[in-house]
């Protein structure tokens, strides 16, 4: 699993796939998920699908922070539902 | 020989606690600390394993780690002698060296770690019990509630356990002996646990149930602006807000917090806000922020980020099981419009929060589309009525509708 230390950061996260980066966030917020990762439709809302809550949420989002370096805005959250609406918007602000 | 002279006051014995009421026996299966530590006050000692979960043990007193006196693995009772300690202030005393653990070479601590072969814990508990006065009514009804004499801090004559300590001990603990779920094994056993705690609120206790519509609107605004100019590990979520509502009117209606003991209820000095927290696996834990009335709501909401990142992964802590004096429960944005609650006993309330709807909503007298969470309360009709929870609810709604002074 990822080790928010060991990812690269900021200038050279490019490297990281968004969508592994993601799944890599959740599976560490709840490893009991782990094993429905690589079935996830990745444009559903994930949190409905997975049914996480605000605090796992908060949890996965502040990983994806952690290793872009970067915090995603709470306005950004509404449209920031599905793995592959979050990647976008990580590869965006790139 | 060194166990029958009692003389040796510069040492004592950390005994394995009772988790909860049904709690006879566990086993150690990890020490959180070596020989030679300084362990101060609520510094974690050792992972237990009882019937139920594997529960993460604190100390109470500060010291230094002389020697394990038991195996890792093996089953001991409650009460048995698990680690021995050296006060800090061991230097003053004089007959600390003779009166030392046989298996302890003389002078310094013992270096290594899980040290020499385990001693006979019979004799050594009866130590313990001499070193800890206390009443024998105060012994009994410590007994009867499974506290641990060791962790009462004794207002009697040179500092023995009389009734009052253990009865304002128990208060503050309300929550021991009921609840031990923590590090749960296995979904059954966790359904198990609710299933005899459940029944038992609805065998002993006559709940009452209240409603109110909350606007949440100024509240959502008020945390909109606060998160959008701090970085995300200092965003506040509006569970933390609801943490501190409760806490807040807790302080105020304290015949809301508390436990109802024998035949009354006895209010806790403490507002230890326990929080219903789902496991995806099943079931639920409640862990609590405790002096929830007097921390900041960051201060809440850092608290509760570690219970719910401890609970999911299983490292909850006793001391924050135990000791809850009121629960809240939060059904969040996927939940259901309120909760009628169930009481967690011997607690007296549980103020529940339903999901937040857009509703129309009359202000003044005009209508408008708001936010609205319901908040529902159950109580216990023993402990009070409906219009002493009426106005404890109004009391919730003014800390949500005024969030600048949360």
């Amino acid at each position: 699993m990822n080790n928010d230390d060991t990812l690269p950061r900021s200038a050279d996260h490019a490297v990281v796939d968004p969508v592994t980066m993601i799944l890599a966030a959740i599976a560490d917020v709840a490893p009991e998920l782990e094993s429905e990762l690589a079935d996830l439709d990745r444009d559903v809302d994930l949190w409905t699908e997975l049914q996480l809550d605000s605090m796992d949420h908060l949890a996965v989002m502040t990983r994806l922070a952690r290793q872009t370096g970067r915090d995603i805005p709470e306005r950004e959250y509404p449209r920031l539902t599905s793995v592959n609406a979050l990647s976008d918007y990580l590869r965006a602000v790139d | 020989m060194n166990d029958s002279t009692d003389l040796d006051v510069s040492c004592f014995d950390y005994l394995l606690p009772s988790l909860g009421a049904d709690m006879d026996e566990g086993r150690v299966v990890e020490w959180r600390v070596g020989a030679g530590d300084t362990v101060h006050r609520g510094d974690l000692m050792a992972v237990v394993e009882t019937e139920k979960s594997d529960i993460d043990i604190e100390i109470w007193h500060d010291g230094v780690v002389e020697e394990f006196l038991v195996e890792i693995g093996e089953l001991i009772d409650v009460g048995t002698p698990i680690v021995r300690l050296r006060r800090l202030d061991a230097e003053l005393s004089g007959t600390s060296d003779s009166a030392r653990a046989p298996s302890g070479p003389p002078g310094p601590p013992p270096a290594p770690t899980e040290a020499s072969a385990p001693l006979p814990p019979a004799p050594r508990f009866d130590r313990h019990e001499e070193r800890i006065p206390a009443s024998p009514l105060a012994r009994r009804l410590a007994d009867e509630r499974s506290l641990d004499l060791s962790t009462i801090e004794g207002t009697g004559p040179h500092g023995a356990v009389v009734e009052a300590d253990v009865r304002r001990t128990a208060t503050a603990a309300t929550a021991t002996g009921s609840s031990a779920p923590e590090r749960q094994r296995t979904p059954a056993s966790m359904r198990a646990l609710i299933a005899e705690r459940m029944s038992r609120a609805n065998r002993e206790i006559p709940h009452y149930h209240l409603a109110r519509d909350i606007d949440v609107g100024p509240l959502d605004a008020w945390l909109a602006e606060r998160n959008a100019s701090r970085p995300i590990t200092e965003r506040v979520l509006p569970a933390a807000c609801l943490i501190r509502a409760v806490g807040l009117a807790a302080a105020k209606h304290r015949e809301f917090n508390g436990a109802w003991v024998d035949d009354h209820a006895e209010p806790a000095d403490s507002i230890n806000v326990a929080m219903a927290i789902s496991l995806r696996r099943g079931g639920l834990v409640t862990p609590h922020v405790e002096a929830a009335d007097r921390r900041s709501l960051d201060e809440v909401m850092e608290r509760l980020n570690e219970l719910v990142a401890a609970a999911r992964s299983g490292n909850l802590r006793a001391s924050w099981m135990t000791g809850s004096t009121i629960t809240v429960t939060h059904l969040g944005d996927t939940g259901a419009d309120l909760v009628h609650g169930v009481i967690s006993p011997p607690q007296l309330a549980l103020v529940g929060f339903g999901r937040a709807r857009r509703r129309p909503w009359v202000i003044e007298d005009l209508v408008t589309i708001r936010p609205i969470v319901t908040a529902t309360l159950a109580a216990d009709h023993r402990a009070t009525d409906g219009a002493d929870g009426s106005r404890f609810l109004a009391t919730i709604a003014h800390h949500l509708e005024h969030p600048e002074d949360l």
